[in-house]
């Protein structure tokens, strides 16, 4: 995956193009920022769709006001990016936001990757999982991009046998490494006891969103499919001189729950637990210290800076009391 | 991620995908249709202690009409091998558009995994399917480093759509001593 450093050589070289950027559109260390546009697309009531002929009532087109728009949950409302990108040799990666997912806002349905040769902006197809109000030309995800590769072999993902190696090595630091799973490609962590949702049923970006928090036990916990959760994992990790990327498991994603909603790309040099947004499809009883998501690990295609500066990082000096408390204020736009 | 030529060069010892048609290959990814065969859970509650029982469905050759927010397990016509890469499933522009969702995780697979892809299909409106529809894509990553865990797990070998085996983690110790 690129670094914004080689995202930035191949833009003065013409090998990709990126409108609208704005002052700190690349300052994150693998991705560029993406705005959104200010006009979502949507179809007004629950009729049928058709794969083979697509929607058969046509879509309402509506100017996201000053004043907020509300998403309501159980539609999918379609958006262009401010952005528009072009790409030659490169294949573009689309990513959502941390502090959105664990507000329940996916902005792709598995389209995040797009061919070689993308001229466009990107199609965002928005969904929600409680109501909420969304704001125009807000941030609303990261880019990222992989070198299409002809031939060089040297980039990619990380075996199991690798990261075990650049644990070693300093460059991958998870607690409790002695207890993790190692798979194939990827390291799997645990779920924290403790988990939060949102006690208001009208959820706005603008606000506080007041939470509650509950310790789960052995006896397990049911989350219900109206709901977003915010989670944690047991294992605090540190990255450096790789990419992590936050995936689910497919034991979990068999029984219909999300552990993200589209935002699992990581940056180089994050510090701290990975922040869950759990949701689900159907009522699923979990329980404290489960398998509940994996971490893979890319290389870096260019020179990497390891300098993340993100809101949800390192907040190891809350004590586990107000830790959701000051992860919900963090959200705040 | 490898590119369309690179994926030529590594069929079919490292990426193997059957059957292939005319359709199959992309731009930087093979193409992937959606098999007749589904599942559905029968349960209102799932538990991820327990074995969750399922019900079979068929999609008909006119298309069925999916519920809005119900799980349905799918998978795909394609069987795939993939040694030395990493494969990963991705979804399709047009079907996002209309708000359906095929994988709930991220879509990554592993090193050594043998196996059609196992769907998992959640609809934003009722949404009319066909069986043999495309739905979905497979890119593929270089594996760095020594390759020597390969998948050896639950679902290794999968055909038929398959729910999840989570259960297995959990077997209570009386039930090992067998």
């Amino acid at each position: 995956m690129l670094t914004n450093e080689e995202i930035k050589k191949q833009m003065a070289l013409g090998h990709i193009e990126i409108t609208n950027l704005k002052d700190n559109s690349l300052d994150k260390p693998n991705s560029c920022r993406l705005n959104l546009g200010d006009t979502l697309y949507y179809q007004e009531d629950d009729y049928l769709v058709d794969t083979k002929n697509g929607y058969t009532h046509g879509l309402k087109e509506e100017k996201i006001p000053k004043s907020g728009f509300l998403l309501e949950p159980g539609k999918v409302y379609l958006a262009q990016t401010e952005q528009k990108v072009k790409t030659n040799g490169f294949v573009p990666f689309l990513n959502g936001k941390v502090s959105l997912s664990l507000l329940g806002i996916s902005i792709s349905l598995n389209n995040e990757y797009k061919d070689d040769h993308f001229n466009d902006y990107l199609l965002l197809c928005i969904t929600c999982t409680k109501p909420i109000y969304i704001y125009p030309n807000m941030e609303i995800g990261n880019l990222a991009f992989f070198r299409s590769l002809d031939n060089s072999l040297d980039i990619g993902m990380l075996s199991g046998k690798e990261i075990m190696k650049r644990m070693e090595q300093g460059d991958i630091i998870i607690s409790n490494k002695d207890n993790i799973v190692i798979n194939p490609n990827s390291v799997n962590l645990t779920l924290n006891k403790r988990i939060a949702f949102f006690r208001d049923n009208v959820l706005d970006l603008k606000k506080n969103n007041p939470i509650e928090e509950v310790e789960i036990n052995d006896n397990g916990f049911y989350l219900y499919p109206d709901e977003i959760y915010m989670a944690r994992t047991n294992e605090w990790t540190e990255t450096y001189n790789l990419i992590p990327v936050l995936n689910g498991r497919s034991s979990l994603g068999r029984l219909g729950e999300h552990v993200h909603c589209s935002a699992g790309l990581g940056s180089t040099g994050y510090k701290g637990y990975w922040h869950l947004g759990l949701k689900t499809t159907m009522p699923l009883k979990i329980y404290p210290d489960m398998k509940c998501c994996q971490i893979c690990y890319f290389t870096p295609d260019g020179l990497c800076l390891n300098d993340y500066q993100g809101k949800v990082q390192d907040l190891s000096s809350v004590n586990d009391q107000g830790y959701y408390e000051n992860l919900s204020r963090v959200l705040k736009r | 991620m490898l590119s369309r030529n690179e994926i030529i060069a590594n069929y079919p010892h490292n990426i193997d995908i059957y059957k292939v048609n005319e359709d199959t290959l992309g731009e930087n990814y093979l193409n992937v249709t959606l098999a007749n065969d589904l599942k559905v859970y029968t349960e209102p509650f799932l538990d991820i202690k327990k074995s969750n029982p399922t019900q079979k469905i068929l999609i008909p050759e006119e298309g069925l009409v999916l519920e809005p927010g119900k799980l349905y397990l799918g998978r795909t016509n394609e069987y795939t091998k993939t040694y030395n890469f990493v494969p990963l499933l991705g979804g399709i522009d047009k079907l996002a558009a209309l708000g359906m969702e095929i994988h709930v995780t991220a879509g990554f697979g592993d090193h050594g995994f043998e196996g059609t892809w196992t769907l998992e299909i959640v609809c934003t409106y009722p949404t009319k399917v066909y069986p043999n529809m495309p739905i979905g894509r497979l890119y593929y990553f270089p594996l760095i480093g020594d390759n020597s865990i390969e998948y050896k797990g639950k679902y290794l070998g999968q055909v038929k759509a398959t729910e999840s085996r989570i259960e297995r983690e959990y077997v209570p110790k009386l039930e090992r001593r067998k």
